[in-house]
């Protein structure tokens, strides 16, 4: 066990009809986590957000975080440029550097940021290393499905998954959200962006903003989960360095945060995984590097609706993809449908960041009933 | 690695170092893997013996890849374990070094390699990139950058003080002459006040000479849990204070409305203190590494951090009393000005307060005994500030 607590989550989605500003997300967010916690911005002691330059366009781009998260006057500039859950980690780290200080852990993403097919496309791009790698992919109309399409076809390969299967898994997931549902048909009609990964099986960019407060003595003394343990890690950025056939950041990722939590099989104490399907391979990979099925049997593990459930509410599938806020709201949502009226359990929380998903953090999560 | 609940005793086992340049050669790798084994090898440490890594750069941008530390982490040996990086701009340089504290503080690690490197050289413009930092509806339309918001900052400092921009020479005077002796300076040099003042004006009252060079570097310390380092280090130095502070994004929001003093810095000194159990700076810190982009800034810092009144920064250094045979020495490395500006590499102030402590700081050694040192960072778009707080068993 950590000793750390999630006293509150907050999530936020714009409306319809409505463009609010990052910060106006950002506030929402950090006002419901406030809120479900029980406590006023006042009790803030501390901050990590997680944010990309690129992505958003500008430089120290988590720098509105501050006004939004009630953070001004205060030590919450820390900014991770990784995923939402490594920010979870910085933040575990600073409650249990810091007892009793309260730790706003936040990312918030627009859609709109990246304003066009054509900047997402640029930004995908000078994701790559400059010297070996951003020259092969020059001009590639999707470059961050490139990485994962050479995972998916190693993956598949070697394990004698067929497209069929890829297809079907990513429609059952998108077939869970109300507006990102596709037909395994649909999908593989669709055109190809990295073979054998076609447009479809992307999921779709959201706007989202998350915000989890943690402490190890939790304000109002209620909590929504206990962090029982946390892990991060990082594998080479350079494809060529390392085996696109397995998961390696996840896996070493989980081994810390099992190591912690005390979990030796978790195929059978998880109760529930939320691992990350932008592009469906992921999810596969990931549910390997959990330790939730053997090399190979994660596709038909995500079929069965035995425990451990992955993905139930489908994910970035269902929900959409926005980078660095979406594990944190994956991880937020299920907090509260694990909880209301449905038991609690352990709770299992994955998500990648850089070049081909090279770095990965993974929570373990006792969500209370 | 085990986690538990009680904050623990952490150390700083080691640092590292490597000349600052412009335009190096060697690509951010190979800047970061030079400093991770200076360390380790000072450390008497293999990289496997590492727990966790955290890097710091102050932006993207600068490098131009988004993400640009996912290549990097194999430079400091961090490929298959806890890795993250930080980016709070100029202030990176200090508030990485917190972040690292922390991983070792809370127990998930023992021993942390924490690497901060920048190289701005290979940026066509930064001050486009700085601009860029600006909100954009108010701020960036103005066309805002660092230099010309540095200018109205020591305009409002100069004024709230009444100093002269001679006391801001009399600061590049003692910085860029203690880089001389300096064998990781870029830029040593035994320079006059006059020369100084007859510099060309970037934005009035800020001068080139006032002005940090552009530079390209990394810096390297490994922090160790409280266990490993009373088996490696019979005098350690520990970690005794961090502390931060940070102001609103807006201009028309802050709470520190006059620019000429840093609320935010002095919070952060603050809070450093408080955990150092620091009451009287002026006399219980024996040495100061305060973040100096500008003349004006170390100023600022050295007041923020109680080392001598408010405006008085400027009588301090031209009285000597910062010089390194001063009563309380002050960038005797050369700090930014002298040794050099790479950004998130401004980690060297950490790496300097370390080595003064340690009595390994060689022709920048100071006179007096050093068993305490404090040094700060300052970024986000002038409104971070980081503060540590390094000593010795009393």
């Amino acid at each position: 066990m950590t000793g750390v607590s999630i006293a509150g989550v907050g999530v936020a989605e714009p409306a319809e009809d409505e463009r609010p500003s990052h910060a106006e997300l950002l506030y929402r967010a950090t006002r419901a986590a406030l809120d479900d916690a029980g406590i006023e911005r006042e009790a803030i002691t501390t901050a990590v957000t997680s944010s990309y330059d690129y992505v958003e366009g500008r430089p120290l781009s988590n720098q509105f975080t501050l006004d939004s998260i009630g953070g001004v006057m205060k030590p919450c500039d820390l900014r991770l440029g990784d995923d939402g859950l490594h920010a979870l980690a910085a933040g575990v780290s600073a409650a249990l550097a810091e007892p009793g200080a309260v730790v706003v852990v936040a990312s918030v993403q627009l859609r709109r940021s990246e304003h066009s097919e054509e900047a997402r496309r640029v930004v995908q791009e000078i994701s790559y290393e400059p010297v070996w790698l951003r020259p092969v992919i020059a001009g590639a109309r999707n470059p961050e499905a490139l990485s994962f399409g050479l995972r998916a076809q190693r993956y598949m390969a070697e394990h004698g998954v067929s497209e069929d299967d890829l297809a079907s898994l990513v429609s059952r997931r998108s077939g869970l959200g109300s507006s990102a549902a596709r037909s395994a048909e649909q999908i593989l009609d669709s055109a190809v962006v990295a073979g054998p990964l076609r447009e479809l099986h992307v999921a779709p960019p959201t706007d989202v903003a998350a915000a989890l407060i943690v402490s190890t003595d939790p304000p109002s003394g209620k909590a929504r989960g206990a962090i029982r343990g946390i892990g991060w890690s990082a594998v080479e950025g350079m494809l060529g360095l390392r085996d696109l056939g397995e998961d390696e950041a996840t896996a070493a990722a989980a081994r810390r945060a099992y190591e912690q939590a005390g979990i030796a099989d978790p195929a059978d104490q998880v109760d529930r995984v939320e691992a990350y399907n932008v592009y469906g391979i992921d999810e596969l990979q990931a549910v390997e590097a959990l330790g939730i099925a053997s090399a190979g049997g994660a596709i038909d593990a995500v079929r069965g609706k035995g425990s451990p459930v992955v993905n139930p509410t489908g994910a970035q599938q269902s929900a959409g993809w926005a980078r660095g806020p979406a594990s944190l709201a994956g991880t937020a949502r299920a907090l509260g449908e694990m909880a209301d009226g449905n038991g609690g359990g352990t709770l299992v929380s994955q998500g990648w960041t850089g070049c081909g998903g090279c770095s990965s953090a993974v929570a373990v999560i006792e969500v209370a009933a | 690695m085990s986690a538990t609940n009680g904050v623990r005793r952490v150390g700083v086992l080691s640092v590292g170092m490597m000349p600052f340049a412009r335009a190096l050669a060697e690509d951010t790798q190979e800047l970061v893997y030079r400093v991770s084994k200076d360390a380790l090898d000072r450390a008497g440490l293999r990289r496997d013996d590492v727990d966790a890594v955290v890097m710091g750069s102050a932006v993207d941008p600068f490098n131009g890849t988004n993400e640009s530390d996912k290549f990097l982490v194999a430079g400091a040996g961090g490929v298959g374990k806890p890795y993250y990086r930080n980016a709070t701009s100029g202030s990176t340089a200090v508030s990485t070094p917190s972040l690292a504290y922390e991983v070792v503080a809370s127990g998930l690690a023992d021993i942390v390699l924490c690497v901060c490197y920048e190289k701005m050289s290979d940026n066509e413009n930064s001050q486009k990139v700085f601009n860029y930092v600006y909100d954009p509806g108010f701020v960036r339309p103005v066309g805002l950058n660092v230099p010309i918001q540095c200018g109205l900052e020591a305009r409002a400092y100069l004024h709230r003080y009444g100093i002269s921009e001679e006391e801001m020479a009399a600061v590049s005077v003692k910085n860029l002459g203690n880089a001389v002796v300096n064998p990781y300076a870029q830029r040593g040099r035994e320079i006059t006040v006059e020369e100084v003042l007859e510099s060309p004006y970037i934005s009035w009252p800020v001068k080139i000479l006032d002005t940090s060079p552009v530079s390209d570097g990394a810096r390297a310390a490994v922090f160790a849990s409280e266990s490993v380092i009373r088996d490696l280090d019979d005098d350690p130095v520990w970690v005794r204070g961090i502390g931060r502070g940070a102001d609103s994004y807006w201009y028309m929001g802050r709470r520190n409305k006059d620019l000429g003093r840093l609320d935010y810095a002095y919070l952060g000194a603050k809070l450093a203190y408080e955990m150092a159990g620091i009451e009287k700076p002026a006399e219980e810190v024996h040495y100061a590494e305060p973040y100096d982009p500008f003349t004006y800034k170390e100023m600022q810092h050295i007041e923020a951090l109680g080392l001598c009144e408010e405006g008085g920064a400027g009588r301090f250094v031209q009285e000597g009393k910062a010089n390194r045979d001063g009563d309380l020495p002050v960038n005797s490395s050369g700090g930014l000005l002298g040794e050099g500006n790479p950004i998130g590499a401004g980690m060297s102030r950490f790496n300097w307060c370390w080595l003064q402590i340690k009595g390994q700081a060689g022709d920048c050694q100071v006179e007096r005994d050093v068993d305490t040192a404090a040094c700060t960072g300052w970024g986000g778009m002038y409104q971070y500030n980081a503060t540590v707080v390094l000593g010795r068993d009393a």
